[in-house]
């Protein structure tokens, strides 16, 4: 596909031009006496950690200029193909795992074409008193329309090869009966005109292997949740869009919310144990990358199309939560180091893991930059390794606007868009919208600091070998309160006081630099539990408006009610008439 | 747990098995001790 080698050979000249021009720009401000060995140093660490943050960036504003596709087929149309509807749990709430299931079924069942797909809850839970609750629950989805024969549920006692292992052992045992598996998460939401169309695409392109929607996040409450939801439904398809362009056939796999050709899977994806132990040997934790990589190594297509609208996920409500995740993803990033030289794959593949790798190595390059930078205020008389380089130095507030200019230009043009295509009337209008992503820009920005500290000691951890294990996802834990977030994070607190006081006693000149990254790390107590407060009223807030909210689509709507009527006190069990919902085109 | 006499729900999942073999990803390498054996394999076997 020579249109993606093109983009990504630009790309990766934009940001090693750009990344380089980072560099330069520091030695003019640095180097006014000549340039010193630490000079050379943190020039070098400019242009690394610079170069992911213009490449990010980039595949944003390629994004903003590239159309919308609506490539769509008659949502009533029946695929050929027989599909799995995969649902891994681990330890989740069953109730809302298995609504979620109700509500894709009856999509599925009001548009005709639920016979071609199957639903199989794989379940992994190891505590006996959660796989109780989910067989009571599994009573409430067999009362569903046409669920006989067509909806499962299994237990694994054992949970050998986590995720990867629990789909694995489905494919082993019954993947042979169907032609495709649409892979979800305990806590995805697809529609079935979504599903229904994925199938469709996998049946008119025998070459697809892979196709990954990007989903939205839905139903978040808190300041936290709600910021990154509405970064994931504003401004994520504009990124990925522009990083679909580059990655071409080679896309990405996220390990849910995607459908897989069953027979190209199973060929080319069993994942094997790596030799040595855990953090680095063991199971492949981030293994959705790894099968992504697989199947473009056998030659199948890995697309991701994020025009495709109707797949829903929830996130994490607070930053504790988040960083939890976190500490899995980096565990299972920094573990593809062992495979970025596995015989047979593809450049592109190769590159993905790096780019994986050094979005958590970033974090602790950033905070060496910054230590370095502190160290040489401290102690300013360096020798001296190149007396001559004597060009014009330049002011640190021009440094500054250049980072700030590759962080926020592709937010602003992403509104900038949106105020021309009407997009923003879906958020709530122009206003609304300009005021959401300043707030967004101004919530990450001070957040960065905490969020830095919080991944430096992940890779730290990984590096140093110890194994995060595989914690059970805390869905619906919100407020953080005062104490538990201390605890959390008094380390980041004493970090931010004793650099920063550091900082006012030895070299006073720059610490009114250091302060603006070391105060939220001060208050990071505060900030973790202000963040996780759920609102006071039920009225929809001023900003951070999602189209997904002021309009929610029919499947959300479906699942919202058949939460409310499950959890009602007497709920009874009949069973649930065949309909067509009202929403479901005629 | 479909084998099992006490699944409660009648409803199986297909029994349609479907082989996924392990993927190679580690580089073998040949380790000093590995190649040496070689060598001296060729005349042990003379």
């Amino acid at each position: 596909m020579n249109r993606a080698y093109i983009i990504r050979a630009a790309a990766l000249l934009v940001a090693l031009l750009l990344s380089a021009g980072g560099g330069y720009l520091f030695l003019r401000f640095t180097g006014e006496n000549g340039l010193t060995a630490l000079d050379l140093f943190r020039a070098g660490l400019v242009v690394l950690s610079g170069f992911w943050l213009v490449w990010g960036g980039a595949a944003a504003v390629m994004g903003v200029f590239t159309p919308a596709r609506t490539l769509r087929f008659d949502p009533r149309a029946t695929p050929r193909g027989m599909t799995a509807i995969l649902v891994p749990i681990y330890n989740e709430d069953p109730a809302q795992t298995f609504a979620r299931i109700a509500a894709m079924n009856r999509s599925l069942v009001g548009l005709g074409i639920a016979e071609r797909f199957h639903v199989a809850v794989l379940s992994d839970t190891q505590s006996l008193e959660a796989a109780t609750q989910e067989a009571v629950w599994f009573e409430h989805l067999l009362r569903e329309p046409m669920s006989q024969g067509r909806i499962f549920y299994r237990r694994r006692e054992r949970n050998v090869g986590r995720k990867a292992g629990n789909i694995e052992d489905f494919v082993n045992r019954s993947g042979g009966a169907y032609d495709y598996a649409v892979i979800l998460d305990a806590d995805s939401l697809m529609s079935g005109e979504t599903i229904g169309e994925m199938a469709r695409r996998m049946d008119n392109d025998p070459k697809l292997g892979l196709l990954q929607t990007v989903p939205k996040v839905i139903h978040a409450r808190t300041l936290f949740g709600r910021t990154m939801q509405f970064s994931a439904s504003y401004l994520s398809p504009s990124f990925a869009r522009g990083a679909s362009l580059m990655q071409g056939w080679d896309g990405p796999y996220w390990g849910h919310n995607a459908i897989v050709r069953m027979k190209a899977f199973a060929a080319s994806c069993g994942l094997p144990e790596l030799s040595g132990k855990p953090p680095f040997g063991g199971h492949i934790l981030s293994h959705d990358y790894v099968e992504a990589a697989l199947l473009s190594r056998a030659g199948w297509k890995v697309i991701v199309d994020p025009d495709l609208e109707g797949s829903f996920e929830e996130g994490p409500e607070n930053l504790i939560e988040y960083a939890k995740r976190d500490r899995r993803w980096c565990q299972g990033n920094l573990q593809h180091r062992r495979l970025v030289g596995a015989p047979g794959l593809k450049f592109w593949s190769r590159f993905t893991f790096v780019q994986g790798i050094m979005a958590y190595l970033a974090s602790p390059l950033w905070l060496l930059l910054m230590t370095a930078s502190i160290f040489a205020a401290i102690f300013p008389d360096q020798p001296s390794w190149f007396s001559r380089f004597r060009d014009e130095s330049i002011d640190m507030w021009v440094l500054g606007g250049a980072v700030a200019i590759v962080l926020v230009l592709p937010k602003f043009l992403i509104l900038l868009r949106g105020a021309f295509d009407g997009r923003n009337k879906r958020f709530g209008g122009n206003l609304r919208a300009v005021a959401s992503v300043v707030c967004e820009i101004a919530f990450s920005t001070v957040l960065a600091p905490v969020m830095l500290l919080l991944q430096t000691r992940s890779v730290a951890q990984v590096l140093l070998g110890l194994d995060g294990g595989w914690p059970a996802t805390q869905r619906g834990q919100n407020w953080i309160n005062l104490d538990v977030a201390f605890r959390a994070s008094w380390w980041v607190m004493g970090l931010g006081l004793v650099t920063l006081g550091g900082t006012i006693l030895f070299a006073p000149n720059i610490a009114l630099w250091v302060a603006p990254a070391m105060l939220p790390a001060i208050f990071a107590p505060l900030l973790i539990s202000f963040s996780s407060r759920p609102p006071r009223s039920e009225s929809l807030p001023q900003v951070f408006r999602t189209d997904l909210e002021i309009d929610p689509p029919p499947v959300v709507k479906e699942y919202q009610n058949i939460m409310a009527h499950w959890t009602l006190p007497d709920v009874s069990l009949e069973p649930v008439t065949i309909r067509t919902p009202s929403y479901v085109p005629a | 747990m479909k084998h099992d006499g006490n699944f409660p729900f009648g409803n199986a999942l297909p029994d349609a098995p479907l082989y996924m073999p392990k993927q190679r990803l580690e580089a073998h390498r040949r380790s000093l001790f590995d190649a040496l054996r070689d060598v001296f394999s060729v005349f042990a076997t003379r």
